[in-house]
């Protein structure tokens, strides 16, 4: 038994500490709402308020009571998975993010799956053939990484694919004017018109997922590319793949084991990349009137509503910290070498 | 060694390696515009950057050199004010930042192995800064801001916390390998404190690859600031911001009138790749 | 010459945690170097010599165990100012020569003049003196101090890193295979000077090396170290030509018939 644990420490620590860091998380944004300066219900109300209703907007903010029953009640609603409700919709938050969270989820998951597609061969393309036309404009634009903003791109993109071209649909949400949406069964958007037999809803819905999506794959592969880039030239630079090469390795074979061997690297930066484009979405889908949480916090914001942001920030935490934990197992799996330091033990 | 050349060349460092010192005065040059712009481009404004100045939507290169927005504002006389506005947030990001990571790194390197309360807190510490950084930049702007109101120091403290992360990690590995250095051994021998090591060695020789960073930072805090203006919750309008500029401009741009989001859009982009090529040339100036 | 040291080691060990579990490195050792006695501590790589110096030099924290200087509990010491100042004053240690032996940011006299001013609290003008005396008794040429480390040869830079540690004339000088990176030329150089040093000012010495010709060279006595312990200890003279210990037996016995055999 005690062999089973030892076995299986670095497993059981990691799943662990994912309420650990859920709890700090909480802790973080428990405080940060409680540093507005002012009297947050007049901040969120935008100083009108009827003095009927001063206590229950206050209590809503969970701001009655002395800090500690604050922080009380407000562990005991996050363990019963109660965010608190939106000041403008009256909704539980969880309600809101739950019926909004998908058609996020489904733009950022067929962004990050093109662009894992698109890099990877871009990635194989400029390290094998680097003095091909297409690799030296990949990886010029590589180099780039980070410098054309996603939402510069989106509004080009509208210009060029919109408004000049006509090609895409007006980037004003999901269906053409007119269309009715299918019944939410799943709350992915995509599904749910294949679900409800709504073929005509599903085409709509991807012409207007096009160009954001290509915003995204666009702007993140640029990124991607080049970590992608260094991972296979380390790949390439190993021991174990020169060796390879020296004893008259096939090609292909080769390939293969670098592709391999930076295997793990790349689950990391899809990672990483999922937070970027999780941060693209907020972004894009105010541009193109897409719904989802992005544009829900954003509307949150001129509305001051506070609740839905405090809750918008933990859904996000928790979101990209469980995806940080996959990743994390997926490369122990890929990569089970573990770093060997010893520590000293002083008196 | 016997790798084929045609897989050796496509490292992604560039295949030419930047020589000459011309080249590297060369790789300056767009930043020091840029900054030419932000000192005197206010002044060089023809109108009042917040004013309705003409009708609306008029086209660039006539009587309004880079036309009107759809609110019929100066596009030209915004985007010069802009460009000192973005520029400023971006710089007291990037100190504050660098300066936290300075302190929290150093501190967090210095003593990450020790054991006892102290270790035990800078391992949580570090391990605080890795999960902040898994959480999407612009989301946690977008929240702060939200609270704490878009005034330019609410801006600078968020971008900074947000990007602040990145030079403690820079710092800390830094710091990790300053720390295995043997001079620091002999400098433990002259009697000086875990303190006065720290400011006398680690930093000094932490100093370079942090301050090459600090172009990225630079660069990240623009685009940043420009993206919580695009959503809405930067400085109130009609400051002029880039962001907020390009947000305004994008449904000018869905009925064919670009200039509005371009000329923000495309002083924002060549900031970021000056900011890229001052960064590049301080590798290269110790490479 | 000040009073001469006592060093006395009780009980000192250290662990590491690694992967594997708990790892002793030094088994609680417990032994004394008195001063003007020079001690070889020789034992192959990984037999934990280099931590029992370590940490007898005050630079690692032992498990076990304590170290007292002249009566004074070492690692008690370290941890008050004035009290760094003293053993510091009292205990060098010189290591193998590494490009990083020396700040490259700064010049090798400040390096040199700094443990002087600190730990003996002289001037500036007074330090200079004492630093330009002791590179003299090191024959290095004054003008190489104003150089930066990275433009000297390792066998400079090693005698610059000893110049370091005997600037302030240590009671104790703890070598941790100082010659073992070095050209055999150099090494027979920077021996003597070490010898002579010892000689000169009474110092006690603890010559760490995996290599016995060198070690017999420098040393009056010989400690030798395997898994963590001290096997054997004696004399010289005694421990090379009647080992008691089977290890020490096999390490003697592979530098007979080489020419550095007859030279010690």
């Amino acid at each position: 038994m005690k062999r089973w644990f030892a076995r299986r420490r670095w497993w059981l620590l990691r799943v662990a500490a994912l309420p650990v860091h859920l709890a700090v998380f909480a802790l973080v944004v428990f405080f940060l709402v409680r540093a507005i300066p002012g009297d947050p219900v007049l901040t969120v109300t935008g100083g009108q308020i009827d003095p009927s209703r001063y206590e229950e907007v206050r209590t809503a903010l969970g701001l009655g009571g002395t800090i500690w029953d604050q922080l009380g009640r407000y562990a005991a609603n996050l363990a019963r998975l109660d965010l608190g409700s939106s000041l403008l919709s009256g909704r539980t938050v969880l309600e809101e993010f739950a019926s909004r969270l998908p058609a996020t989820l489904e733009l950022v998951t067929i962004s990050l799956v093109l662009t894992l597609l698109v890099s990877t061969a871009l990635g194989l393309l400029v390290l094998l053939r680097p003095r091909n036309v297409v690799s030296r404009v990949v990886s010029a634009y590589s180099r780039t990484a980070g410098g054309v903003p996603d939402f510069c791109l989106g509004v080009l993109f509208i210009f060029v694919f919109y408004a000049s071209l006509q090609w895409a649909p007006a980037p004003l949400g999901r269906l053409d004017p007119g269309m009715t949406a299918p019944p939410a069964v799943t709350g992915f958007p995509l599904v749910d018109a294949l679900a409800g037999g709504r073929p005509d809803a599903f085409v709509s819905m991807l012409a207007h997922l096009t160009l954001p999506v290509l915003v995204l794959v666009v702007a993140q592969s640029a990124i991607f590319v080049r970590l992608l880039a260094a991972a296979l030239t380390d790949a390439l630079d190993s021991q174990p793949t020169r060796f390879m090469i020296a004893s008259g390795a096939g090609r292909r074979a080769v390939v293969w084991s670098i592709l391999r061997r930076a295997l793990p690297p790349m689950v990391t930066m899809a990672g990483v990349i999922y937070g970027y484009m999780l941060g693209g979405a907020v972004v894009l889908e105010s541009l193109f009137g897409l719904g989802g949480i992005g544009q829900y916090a954003v509307d949150a914001v001129n509305s001051a509503d506070l609740p839905a942001l405090q809750g918008f920030l933990l859904v996000i935490a928790a979101l990209t910290l469980v995806v940080f934990l996959v990743v994390d197992l997926v490369v122990m799996i890929l990569d089970p070498r573990r770093r060997s330091g010893r520590t000293e033990v002083s008196a | 060694m016997s790798v084929p050349t045609a897989v050796v060349v496509a490292s992604p460092r560039p295949r030419r390696a930047i020589r000459s010192e011309t080249t590297r005065w060369l790789l300056a040059v767009p930043a020091a515009v840029v900054v030419l712009v932000a000192i005197v481009g206010p002044a060089l404004a023809p109108y009042d950057p917040t004013r309705v100045i003409g009708p609306p939507g008029r086209e660039p290169f006539g009587r309004y050199a880079l036309g009107t927005d759809s609110a019929g504002l100066d596009v030209l006389s915004r985007v010069l004010v802009a460009t000192r506005t973005n520029l400023l947030i971006a710089l007291a990001v990037v100190l504050a930042a660098t300066l936290v990571g300075l302190v929290l790194g150093a501190a967090i390197g210095m003593n990450e192995s020790r054991r006892g309360p102290l270790g035990t807190l800078a391992r949580a510490v570090n391990r605080f800064v890795d999960l902040f950084t898994a959480v999407p930049a612009v989301i946690v702007g977008l929240v702060a801001v939200a609270f704490f109101g878009g005034t330019v120091t609410v801006l600078v403290v968020v971008i900074a916390v947000v990007l602040a992360p990145i030079q403690v990690r820079l710092v800390r590995t830094e710091v990790l390998r300053v720390r295995g250095e043997a001079y620091l051994e002999a400098a433990r021998m002259a009697g000086f404190s875990e303190l006065r090591l720290t400011v006398r060695h680690v930093l000094p020789n932490s100093w370079g690859a942090v301050s090459e960073n600090m172009p990225v930072i630079f660069g990240m805090a623009v685009v940043l600031t420009a993206a919580l203006g695009f959503i809405g919750v930067g400085l109130p309008r009609p400051t002029p911001e880039w962001g907020s500029m390009i947000s305004l401009g994008a449904s000018d741009a869905a009925t064919g009138r670009w200039w509005a989001a371009a000329f923000p859009a495309l002083a924002l982009i060549v900031t970021v790749a000056a900011a890229s090529a001052l960064g590049t040339a301080l590798r290269a100036r110790r490479a | 010459m000040s009073a001469p040291i006592r060093v006395e080691v009780d009980g000192l060990g250290k662990d590491f945690v690694g992967p594997d579990g708990r790892f002793t490195a030094v088994r609680d050792q417990t032994f004394a170097i008195d001063g003007g006695t020079r001690i070889g501590l020789i034992g192959e790589s990984g037999s934990g010599k280099s931590t029992l110096a370590r940490m007898i030099a005050g630079l690692a924290t032992p498990t076990r165990g304590t170290v007292h200087v002249d009566g004074r509990d070492v690692h008690r010491l370290l941890a008050t100012r004035a009290g760094r100042t003293e053993h510091w004053r009292a205990v060098q240690m010189v290591a193998q020569d590494t490009t990083s032996s020396f700040d490259p940011r700064r010049t090798l006299r400040d390096a040199v003049a700094t443990p002087a001013v600190r730990l003996c609290g002289l001037t500036t003008v007074e330090a200079n003196r004492r630093v330009d005396e002791t590179l003299a008794f090191l024959s290095l040429p004054a003008a190489l101090a104003d150089r930066r480390p990275s433009d000297l040869s390792g066998g400079q830079r090693q005698r610059f890193a000893l110049a370091r540690a005997l600037v302030v004339r240590p009671r104790l000088l703890v070598c941790d295979e100082v010659v073992s990176a070095l050209d055999v030329s150099v090494q027979g150089t920077i021996l003597n000077l070490l010898k002579n040093y010892s000689l000169e000012f009474g110092a006690a010495m603890l010559f760490v090396s995996h290599g016995l010709p060198a070690t017999a060279f420098v040393s009056t006595s010989l400690m030798v170290m395997r898994a963590g312990a001290v096997v054997e200890s004696g004399p010289v003279e005694s421990v090379v030509t009647a080992p008691a210990h089977p290890y020490t037996r096999q390490l003697i016995a592979a530098y007979r018939g080489t020419p550095m055999a007859v030279a010690s």
